[in-house]
């Protein structure tokens, strides 16, 4: 599907979801409403589908979805209007970044951006767990000589020691180190988000980031926080 | 892009479908490292991507039939050297479930009352759809019986070729789909 978009140097070819433009091409009230009807039976399940993956509760769901369709259409679909076809985007993958996003907008507008509020009891328990794996000293013995100076600042040497270390690597790495054990993500999930022909690349790429992890923590004087 | 500019949309998109430049890439990948939000939205997107039942509905496209049809002469037809290797990176654990089997209508039938099809081992819904030979939908249900009652609509289009198919699911957004079967209701008798 193909239509003109003219800029300033002249006319253009960018080819669209038949959907998108007709919604985009439509004039007057009757050819608008009629363009966001075919608009909606086409998109409406991934719109769904959206909202019900992001948002758990069906309430929430009816009601980011409604407020969806509402931002989306308002002003002349401006935000439609936004979606640009560089050759390299799908618009269903836009289109889902941007419902996701009016859903957290929805829920936040209703509940509020509370600390860690957003994040699943799941996501919790992990970054809980994660932070007291990072900090590489058993709770049991903080709590008992979290008086000492001395602990704290072997602890406080050691994170910084980590951060250093992380700092070297390339930003692939340290976001696929971001995605394993920050967020606790699959193997197959983090290739396929990350373009990794296969999991077991992934396996392969983090035993050699942590291998050299290793090594500068070593240098550094730090052993056995990584194991 | 700092700590502060996260990725626009289209950005987070073409991330997404790997269309980024290695810039680009390296870019965002640097920022979602130590942007929790940015991470989320992400994995997230990438998650409504990959369950998504289909990205666009209401609309099958035309060209379904010759589409399927060339699928199954390309299976029988392409030696054996050029086959494409079978991808590693799948979903492990997947019980591998036959289709259900179409038992009526096929081919030509003199009345049309209910599409009957075969149990699937541990299927707790089945979808038939019923399209005509452009591959528009004309009818789908959801139901959990292995039989159902077409609409009166369907049972008086006659003298025409129309395809039906039936999925079952077999797990949590798990289907199993049949094959497309060719049926034609002639002879005038339609069923009231």
């Amino acid at each position: 599907m193909t239509c003109l978009c003219r800029d300033e140097q002249g006319a253009i070819a960018v080819s669209y979801p038949r959907e998108l433009e007709h919604l985009l091409e439509a004039r007057t009230d009757p050819a608008k409403d009629s363009a966001w009807s075919e608009f909606l039976v086409a998109f409406h399940r991934l719109l769904l589908h959206t909202a019900r993956t992001v948002l758990r509760d069906e309430d929430d769901v009816r009601d980011a979805y409604a407020e969806m369709l509402e931002r989306l259409r308002a002003n002349d679909f401006a935000r439609l209007r936004n979606f640009t076809d560089d050759g390299r985007t799908r618009f269903t993958t836009w289109l889902v970044v941007v419902a996701r996003r009016l859903c957290v907008d929805s829920y936040r507008r209703r509940y509020g951006r509370t600390n860690g509020g957003d994040m699943s009891a799941g996501q919790k328990a992990r970054h809980a767990l994660q932070e007291t794996q990072w900090s590489a000293v058993d709770p049991a013995v903080l709590a008992s000589t979290a008086e000492l100076p001395d602990v704290l600042l072997e602890e406080r040497e050691r994170h910084e020691a980590l951060q250093r270390a992380m700092k070297g690597l390339d930003a692939r790495d340290r976001m696929l180190l971001a995605l394993r054990f920050k967020e606790d993500q699959t193997a197959i999930a983090i290739a396929r988000l990350m373009g990794f022909p296969t999991p077991f690349h992934v396996y392969r790429r983090l035993t050699t980031v942590l291998g050299v992890l290793r090594e500068s923590l070593g240098h550094a004087g730090v052993d056995g926080l990584l194991r | 892009m700092d700590g502060l500019n996260h990725p626009d949309p289209q950005q987070q998109a073409r991330y997404l479908d790997h269309g980024c430049t290695p810039e680009e890439r390296t870019i965002i990948e640097a920022h979602c490292a130590v942007c929790a939000e940015c991470r989320a939205e992400l994995i997230e997107s990438h998650l409504v991507l990959r369950t998504a039942p289909s990205a666009v509905s209401g609309r099958r496209p035309v060209y379904i039939v010759p589409l399927a049809a060339a699928a199954v002469m390309t299976v029988f037809l392409l030696p054996r050297g050029h086959r494409p290797p079978i991808a590693v990176d799948r979903e492990p654990g997947v019980v591998t479930a036959m289709g259900p089997v179409l038992a009526m209508p096929t081919g030509d039938v003199s009345a049309l009352s209910t599409l009957t099809w075969t149990r699937v081992a541990g299927a707790d819904a089945y979808q038939p759809t019923v399209f005509d030979s452009a591959g528009t939908v004309l009818w789908t249900v959801v139901t959990t019986d292995t039989s159902v009652a077409v609409p009166v609509t369907l049972r008086r289009a006659n003298s025409r070729d129309y395809y039906w198919t039936v999925r079952a699911r077999t797990g949590w957004d798990r289907w199993v789909t049949s094959s497309l079967t060719r049926f034609r209701i002639v002879g005038g008798a339609a069923t009231p």
